[in-house]
């Protein structure tokens, strides 16, 4: 890490900025000064500016993306219009936001070295880092294994190695942890702590995880279309909730609940808790104030119905094992489970933990190397992937590679033209698919220039316009802002309710409880948990194997079940409603 | 499989240094750039043979390697057929146009050249990854410019394949079925719509994979350092002893029987050493 201490190291004035080519500024008029070793945490919602402002800080804007900016940004007392980005590295720390974008180099040890290796960072201490780094994000496994062989979040992981590497005075890191697993992410977050308290680091970090942000930022920085509209502490950010719902930044369940529970009380607290045990605290007195007995005995209330079952399943794996050319593991090991027609499923798991292998096998994409996937009553191996296509639709990960279409309509309509449907049933579907993803205002834009999320919807527009009976979305909230998450799983809500079976790979346990029916964890290629989401939740160390948590509401109920409160709550309003039950009213 | 792409294995070629492996390859090319004797050359190839069995590169994975040789090949020996300027052997005609026997022989030859120039190819690149195999060229002093603009080449051909497979998974995601698509039908609605996007998409790539090399400090005013240690060990010089000597050998072999005048050479089958 540079020696170079400078009291005040980013400086943002008056900055106004506007992309080439377009009309409305991404950044207006924003002021910043961040302090020596602070940790400052940017939220927003997606198209808010957070990554602008990420980039503004190590002068890929103005000098790489062109552009035309006002106003003036020193970091580390270099004007950032003046020098260049190799020049600013020295000692700026960037991680951005797409992994794809930043891994070019062989395998992991190479990629981790990269950037060490331009600073002149003497070799012994360059393998001493890279070491560290790659503890730090699990993947000291994988040090020989190429880039494009990792999972999304692996690949996340390492790209945050690559940044931890430099060790740099001021590390800015772009959703850095918008593909890690629960665990991962927190983990992330607390090494960024760690380096910032031991060697004064000073970071700057975007991010959706308001549960995390609210634990680890010494200041929170809210951003809405370019401008910074309000920046305090997390208790004074998520205390200010209205605010927060209308600008689409989650609220940490936690001060949710204390938020509802306020206003049912007619409490009018300015600064709510933001952290589980501040809320576990709080509702403890609340109950206790109202004299209610802790038990010895735990409650439990049974969990929301799974569909009837008919005979056949939709969905069946029989003892699937599955191994990636040139490895020498299982990424499957043995898989048996079976999906039911109507069924609405999660699975979740560690980062590489198989979940992206497991669903491309549904479709053909992958063909175990042994045991026997049927779907709709076919035999996945016999069939082609194109086939396969009609019964089985599969949204992947990353939304930028499935797009290649020159205009919106057209990405929609390809699917449904090799289906070989009239034009007219063509023309139906577009607009149908481009409705109920809310994109018709975008149908001749081309796909590229739409946001992330749009793209993203786009994505599940073109697959939901075959109108599969099994709908798979693998990881659709990566990247997504409160608002886009929601909307993305409403889409899949109403495909479920229309009879599709649908299965969701996500990390977003909030999304999992509200939506999901039933859970399969997975860990090491394997099925660890399979049950209704509720009652799977309950299996706390297992999860942890896998890095999973369950979501914070059903933390603060499981903490509360010495009040006889169910450990089987999933979401806010259901705890509160538990709570006010409990307190009369 | 591509020839230039790293196959992760861990044999006793992966393990040699990337210098000695640049020393055995440039030996290989020596013994075949410096003869035209076919037994040398047959022999070079059978060295390389050997190597990629101990590498561990599987010939069935090096159909297409292996293909695109033998069509250059071929088309030395039509083209030197034609052409030679010896027209001793007519072995037949075609419109007028003679086809010679020592036209052939000297096309063969050069195709066996090609061939045994370039199996010598994937001993180093099959086998190295692309880090070590820079720090081995910037430990051969080659500007630093340079050498990433030849790592960055040789990222390129993966980076295609990788973008080009994800393209057509999306596709075939939503039922686009090339495989039952006529001949014309699969150049003009099955690769082109592969076509144009994968352009796109690289380009966009590269974009992006400008800035994170900036952002990561390249071009950083600072000496670079290497992670990679490429001082050579005891089975480094051994491998590189064997293989000195071996193409020694060669030479030897070539300077006795005649550079180009052995079996068969520049001046053709009863050459009396033509160049």
């Amino acid at each position: 890490m540079s020696q170079k201490v400078i009291e005040t190291p980013i400086s943002v004035k008056n900055v106004t900025y506007t992309y080439p080519e377009q009309d409305t500024p991404a950044l207006k008029d924003v002021n910043l000064d961040v302090g020596q070793g602070e940790y400052v945490v940017v939220m927003g919602r997606n198209g808010a500016g957070k990554t602008t402002l990420c980039v503004l800080l190590n002068g890929v804007i103005p000098n790489v993306l062109g552009g035309k900016m006002r106003g003036r940004t020193e970091v580390m007392g270099l004007d950032t219009r003046r020098h260049h980005v190799y020049e600013m590295a020295q000692y700026v720390g960037m991680v951005l936001q797409d992994p794809e974008a930043q891994l070019f180099t062989s395998n992991v040890r190479s990629e981790a070295a990269f950037a060490a290796e331009n600073l002149g960072v003497p070799r012994e201490e360059m393998i001493e880092r890279i070491e560290w780094a790659l503890e730090v994000v699990r993947l000291q496994e994988f040090v020989k294994r190429a880039p494009s062989h990792l999972s999304g979040g692996q690949k996340q992981r390492l790209a945050i190695a690559a940044g931890l590497v430099m060790r740099p005075a001021v590390l800015v890191l772009d959703e850095p942890t918008s593909q890690l697993d629960p665990i991962g992410a927190q983990e992330v977050f607390a090494v960024l702590r760690d380096l910032n308290q031991d060697l004064g680091m000073t970071i700057v970090l975007s991010t959706h995880k308001s549960e995390h942000a609210a634990r680890y930022a010494d200041r929170i920085l809210l951003l809405d279309e370019g401008q910074i509209v309000a920046q305090g502490t997390p208790q004074e950010i998520f205390s200010q909730v209205e605010l927060l719902d209308r600008i689409y930044v989650q609220v940490p369940a936690v001060t949710r609940v204390e938020w509802d529970l306020d206003k049912a009380l007619g409490k009018t607290r300015t600064e709510k808790g933001v952290l589980l045990e501040d809320t576990l605290s709080s509702l403890s007195n609340l109950l206790d104030e109202h004299g209610i007995a802790r038990q010895s005995t735990v409650v439990s209330t049974p969990p929301p119905p799974i569909p009837p079952a008919p005979e056949e399943p939709t969905i069946a794996f029989k003892d699937i094992s599955f191994q990636y050319p040139g490895t020498d593991q299982n990424a499957l090991d043995g898989i048996s489970i079976s999906v039911r027609k109507g069924e609405f499923v999660g699975i979740v798991g560690q980062n590489g933990a198989g979940k992206t292998t497991l669903v491309k096998h549904i479709i053909g994409l992958l063909k175990p190397t042994s045991g026997q996937i049927i779907a709709d009553g076919k035999d996945v191996a016999k069939e082609s992937v194109e086939d396969m296509a009609q019964t089985v639709g599969l949204v992947l990960q990353n939304p930028d590679a499935q797009l290649f279409a020159m205009s919106a309509a057209e990405e929609v309509a390809f699917g449904c033209t090799n289906l070989g449907l009239p034009p007219e049933e063509v023309a139906q579907r577009v607009d149908r698919a481009l409705a109920a993803t809310g994109l018709e205002e975008f149908r001749e834009a081309y796909p590229f220039n739409l946001s992330f999320g749009d793209r993203r919807k786009l994505s599940v527009a073109a697959v939901v316009s075959m109108e599969p009976q099994v709908l798979i979305f693998d990881e659709p909230t990566t990247g997504q802002d409160f608002k886009g998450r929601r909307d993305l799983a409403d889409i899949a809500r109403r495909l479920n309710e229309m009879g599709r079976t649908v299965l969701m790979v996500t990390h977003d346990m909030d999304l999992i409880a509200e939506y999901t029916h039933r859970l399969i964890v997975m860990g090491n290629g394997r099925v660890l948990l399979d049950g209704p989401t509720a009652e799977v939740f309950q299996q706390v160390g297992t999860l942890a194997e896998t890095f999973i948590t369950p979501p914070q509401v059903t933390q603060l109920a499981q903490a509360l079940a010495g009040y006889g409160v169910s450990g089987n709550i999933l979401v806010a309003d259901e705890l509160v409603r538990t709570v006010k039950g409990k307190v009369g009213l | 499989m591509n020839a230039l792409m790293f196959l992760n294995l861990d044999t006793p070629i992966h393990r040699l240094n990337p210098l000695a492996k640049l020393f055995i390859v440039a030996c290989l090319w020596t013994a075949s750039f410096a003869s035209s004797n076919l037994v040398v050359m047959l022999v070079v190839v059978v060295y390389c043979l050997i190597l990629w069995r101990l590498a561990r590169i599987p010939l069935a994975g090096m159909k297409i390697f292996l293909g695109a040789v033998a069509f250059v090949g071929f088309l030395m020996v039509v083209i030197q057929g034609f052409l030679y300027f010896s027209n001793e052997t007519v072995l037949f005609t075609v419109f007028g146009y003679p086809f010679m026997a020592e036209g052939a022989i000297y096309g063969f030859t050069m195709g066996v050249k090609v061939l045994s120039v370039a199996t010598a190819i994937p001993i180093l690149t099959m086998t190295t990854p692309v880090s070590p195999l820079m720090a081995a060229l910037a430990a051969l002093r080659l500007p630093y410019k340079f050498i990433f603009v030849f790592g960055t080449a040789m990222r390129l051909t993966p980076l295609v394949q990788e973008v080009f497979e994800e393209i057509r998974d999306a596709q075939r995601l939503r039922g686009h079925d090339i495989k039952r698509m006529n001949v014309i039908k699969k150049v003009t609605k099955g690769y082109f719509p592969l076509f144009v996007p994968l352009l796109l998409s690289l380009l966009r790539k590269t974009g992006d994979m400008d800035v994170a090399i900036e952002s990561r400090a390249f071009g950083a005013p600072v000496k670079r350092t290497y992670l990679d240690d490429v001082s050579l060990k005891g089975p480094d010089l051994l491998a590189m002893t064997i293989v000195f000597v071996c193409t020694a050998g060669l030479l030897a072999f070539s300077f006795y029987m005649g550079w180009g005048a052995g079996l068969i050479g520049w001046g053709g089958p009863t050459g009396t050493g033509g160049n």
